[in-house]
């Protein structure tokens, strides 16, 4: 064999040689890669996914505080709980009309005042504004939410819209429900033949359970929800009803 | 002038130089392929998790949506228990679309009384037991 031969058969040798080694002491023929589209898999799991995952709690936590909300109106005759309506109450019940003097101011400040309340303890991290409802709908304005980890940065909007299965607007319903029924009735000597005619079947005396009408110019009302809304409770599901009053002396 | 030992020679050359070559051509050819596949097995792994975590995401939403109550705790956990099966993600109860899957209850969500997973088919709907 010519000495260029020999080389050939020693650089081939080595190769073959360095072959095996490599796979005697790795234990595998297998080259490690890394995963394909590595960076763009972290992003989407680590920063995306986070981010949606904050936002279905952000959202679990608004909803109930948004139920949270509607039952504390509920339970105090549309009135945040501790506050009493300026008309006074009768049996409970919140008075909305007294002699003469429409009481009742409404919802609407009232709602996103006590819910953004309960979001500043209940989702810390965040602050929102413009706070309303619409429908059973509540939405919110919210800061902009950020995840970031080496080399990836997600910024999203924390703004929300959450079905609440209920529509504080029921109350206005009833306002304008109760102004009618003052309409028609106010003044008169035969006051509980004029309310069964005017007032509507889910406008009760006293009691949703037990109607009892008080011979009284003020009759407090029990009234179910006009949508058959049913809000969550520890209990399970519960019909919305509201305890309000109404005075139909004549001024 | 080459003599026939010394042609015989070349050519033994040549034929060793081709069978060395073609050896290390299909070593280097398996490691390469097979580090490829796995790479690629390796990214659709990681993408199914994704699209299973993403589908998990959105049963929550519609259970919310639906009334049902459930603790922003309890989100984590109900995502790393939903599994793939027949191509959707059952997340809870609610995800099987017909009574045998909702019945059987292959993934074994839903509530669990004494270690039995069960869920219960009613007026079209997977429901959990009460």
């Amino acid at each position: 064999m010519n000495k260029k031969g020999l080389v050939i058969h020693l650089v081939l040798l080595g190769l073959l040689v360095g072959i095996g080694s490599f796979i005697l002491l790795s234990g595998t023929l297998d080259v490690e890669t890394d995963i394909k589209g590595k960076w763009q898999l972290d992003f989407l799991t680590k920063n995306y996914q986070e981010a949606e995952k904050q936002l279905l709690k952000n959202e679990i936590l608004i909803k109930q505080a948004g139920v949270e909300v509607a039952w504390q109106l509920v339970e105090n005759g549309g009135y945040a709980p501790g506050t009493e309506s300026s008309c006074g109450k009768a049996e409970e019940a919140q008075v909305w009309f007294k002699e003469g003097k429409w009481c009742f101011k409404g919802i609407a400040t009232l709602v996103p005042e006590m819910v953004s309340e309960k979001l500043t303890t209940s989702i810390p991290g965040n602050t929102y504004s413009d706070i309303t409802f619409s429908g059973p709908f509540l939405t919110g304005k919210g800061g902009k939410g950020v995840i970031s980890r080496e080399k990836a940065t997600y910024i999203f909007d924390t703004s929300f819209t959450v079905y609440l299965g209920y529509s504080f607007d029921e109350y206005q319903r009833l306002q304008e429900e109760g102004l009618r029924l003052l309409a028609s009735c106010v003044g008169k000597e035969e006051l509980k033949q004029c309310l069964d005619m005017a007032k509507l079947d889910y406008w009760k005396y006293g009691s949703c359970e037990q109607e009892e009408f008080s011979d009284s110019s003020i009759v407090p009302f029990c009234i179910a929800s006009p949508q058959l809304a049913y809000l969550p409770t520890s209990e399970g599901q519960k019909l919305v009803t509201y305890a309000i009053a109404l005075d139909f002396s004549s001024s | 002038m080459i003599g026939k030992q010394g042609i015989l020679g070349d050519v033994l050359d040549l034929s060793y130089l081709i069978a060395g070559a073609i050896i290390i051509l299909v070593v280097a050819s398996l490691a390469l392929t097979s580090g490829i596949n796995d790479s690629n097995h390796k990214s659709l792994v990681e993408l199914g998790d994704f699209k299973r975590v993403d589908s998990a995401i959105a049963n929550i939403k519609v259970l919310t949506a639906g009334g049902e109550q459930i603790d922003p705790s309890q989100v984590e956990d109900l995502i790393k228990r939903s599994k793939v099966f027949a191509g959707r993600t059952i997340t809870s109860c609610f995800d099987y679309r017909n009574e045998e899957d909702c019945n059987t209850n292959p993934v074994r969500v839903g509530s669990s009384k004494a270690g039995i997973y069960a869920c219960r088919w009613h007026d079209g709907l997977c429901l959990a037991p009460v």
